[in-house]
């Protein structure tokens, strides 16, 4: 354990991360390529082409589960003070106003990236809207906790007791938006809050203070230069959560509209929505669009890997691969079969005694991420281990993916640090490794030796007495440009007790993190501080 | 930092030094790094 409490808090933390959603059924209709005109029929004889139409998240007849699914929304940074890019802010009444900047349609893996968009939330002092009983939700056939409980402990999670949610005081009701983008936001109208807000644009929890939903904004986006600017529709929401006593701003543009349709990939049936979901696009026709599958009759996703919610996710069907893309308004979808070669990923022990390897999870491209692992009918969407799979020939990075490795447990991601600087996303340098050639199977047996990257501190970092280092050090393969995420000796099992949201813990026995240990020593060679750091 | 450390004169060298035993996957992996805490 870490011996001195002040050393304690340059140990680094592990985080996670869970996203589900939810979708409906819906009827067919397609063009062959050929048949329709303009890009489609240039997309090629394989190439069918589906309609899809808009619909408005505020639409209260779609399906509810399907629209909190889409409603996440673009972030936008908030703090105390104005930017020194503004000319002029409008006066304002509250005594903390709340200053923000958000980036349309960015490069994902560029930080500062995009259009900015600024903006300033007031208080103008009027009373706040009484807020309305919450209406009780029926039962979904799955909840987010249940998918976690199976997950963690194999069996679903008992129903928790209900908590009775403070009442919101929604005192931030003035927005000003820089729509015309002249840096000047007192030529803007004011944008107040919605009559009535959409129950399916709040989610409620315990920490919630405030959640306003604004009015509809639009904004001008540059689809390229046949389509010049064209208007991109935006619901506002301030939300402010409280947590230890300290309230935290965040305001969210969530896209007013997406696009839905029918449609097949290979001989199967699925109901499409394509969304700017946490990104605004603009163009929907960007990887990162979403493009959320569900099958006739199925709640829930189709798939549930990293990257399978994108629009540049190239999808396995029947054992045939399929990519998907769109026009720059979404009007239609593009389903196409991969008719490149194929080679083979393998795990292999690299010379160890061996038995028990696998993978699972998911890989990426240049262009396009697929999933690692069987896609067992009747398993909602999760992918069961493989030692070998077909790959279109190409060069794949992994976004996540889990390998059993003897007893060992492995999560393994692209390394997105650099040394002595955490989270670069420095997309130039990475280099998609793992190559599938038509040939020769790729073995990945661990064979390169390691190296330790300290994304922090920097080399030579120096620092005063009372400030905070952060030590965040990763294994990485250098070769590959991955790092392992996680290391588990699964033939021990030890006790791991997690919160369960409402107040209750449950222990669970689990495989013994493989952690790495940590030591700080003076120049004297005298040790300070020692202790565990978990992976992350 | 804790605020009431004790330096060896105006600045001093400290070294972390990570440990990780990966068992079978890679056995025993070690690395250090620097970082200098200056009194002013």
């Amino acid at each position: 354990m870490i011996r001195s409490r002040a050393m304690r808090k340059w140990l680094i933390r592990a985080c996670m991360l869970l996203a589900i959603t939810v979708g409906g059924p819906g009827r067919f209709a397609a063009l062959r390529a050929g048949e329709s005109e303009g890009e489609s029929a240039a997309e090629g004889a394989d190439s069918v082409v589906f309609p899809l139409r808009e619909i408005s998240i505020l639409d209260s007849s779609l399906d509810q589960s399907l629209l909190r699914d889409l409603t996440g929304g673009a972030r936008g940074e908030c703090r105390e003070e104005p930017y020194e890019a503004i000319k002029a802010y409008p006066k304002l009444l509250s005594q903390k106003p709340i200053y923000g900047l958000v980036r349309l349609a960015p490069d994902p893996y560029q930080r500062e990236s995009g259009t900015p968009l600024y903006f300033v939330v007031d208080e103008s002092g009027e009373k706040p809207v009484e807020e309305e009983p919450a209406k009780e939700e029926p039962e979904e056939e799955s909840s987010i906790l249940d998918t976690l409980s199976s997950a963690l402990f194999g069996k679903k999670a008992e129903k928790p007791v209900v908590e009775k949610l403070p009442k919101l005081k929604n005192t931030y009701d003035r927005l000003y938006v820089d729509l015309n983008g002249d840096l000047d936001l007192t030529n803007d109208p004011v944008v107040t809050p919605m009559k009535k807000t959409p129950t399916t644009l709040v989610r409620r929890y315990s920490g919630l203070r405030q959640a306003v939903v604004f009015k509809e904004i639009s904004v001008p986006l540059d689809f390229g230069e046949k389509l010049g600017n064209q208007p991109v529709r935006l619901v506002p929401r301030l939300e402010i959560q409280e947590h230890e006593g300290k309230e935290y701003p965040g305001v969210g543009f969530i896209s007013a509209v997406a696009r839905k349709g029918s449609i097949k990939v290979g001989k199967r049936s699925y109901q499409a929505v394509l969304a700017q979901r946490y990104t605004i696009t603009g163009r929907y026709d960007r990887t990162s669009t979403g493009l959320l599958l569900t099958s006739p009759g199925k709640p829930g996703w189709q798939d549930h890997w990293w990257g399978a919610d994108e629009l540049s996710a190239m999808r396995l069907v029947d054992g045939e691969y399929y990519t998907t893309s769109t026009t720059p308004l979404g009007e239609k979808l593009i389903v196409k079969p991969h008719r490149g070669d194929l080679g083979i990923l393998r795990i292999g022990p690299g010379g160890r005694d061996l038995d028990d390897l696998s993978i699972q999870g998911s890989l990426r491209t240049e262009d396009a991420g697929l999933a690692v692992g069987e896609s067992k009918p009747g398993r909602s969407g999760s992918l069961e281990p493989v030692t070998e799979c077909r790959l279109p020939v190409g060069d794949y990075i992994p976004v996540y993916v889990t390998v059993k490795f003897g007893d060992l447990q492995l999560g393994i991601s692209e390394n997105y640090h650099r040394d002595g600087k955490q989270m670069a996303l420095d997309r130039e340098s990475w280099v998609h490794g793992i190559k599938i050639r038509k040939d020769k199977p790729f073995v990945w047996d661990f064979s390169t030796p390691p190296e330790v990257m300290f994304a922090s501190p920097a080399k030579d970092q120096t620092c005063k007495p009372g400030d905070e280092i952060t030590v965040n050090a990763v294994l990485i393969d250098p070769k590959l440009t991955i790092m392992i995420r996680r290391l588990t000796d699964t033939s021990r099992k030890e006790d791991k007790t997690v919160e369960l949201g409402d107040g209750r813990t449950t222990t669970y026995k689990q495989p013994v993190s493989l952690d790495p240990t940590v030591t700080i020593t003076n120049a004297a060679g005298k040790q300070i501080a020692e202790g565990p750091m978990p992976f992350g | 930092m804790p605020k009431d450390i004790e330096l060896a004169g105006d600045e001093e060298t400290f070294t972390i030094t990570v440990r990780y035993d990966t068992k079978e996957l890679y056995g025993k992996v070690e690395a250090t790094r620097t970082f200098v805490v200056t009194s002013k």
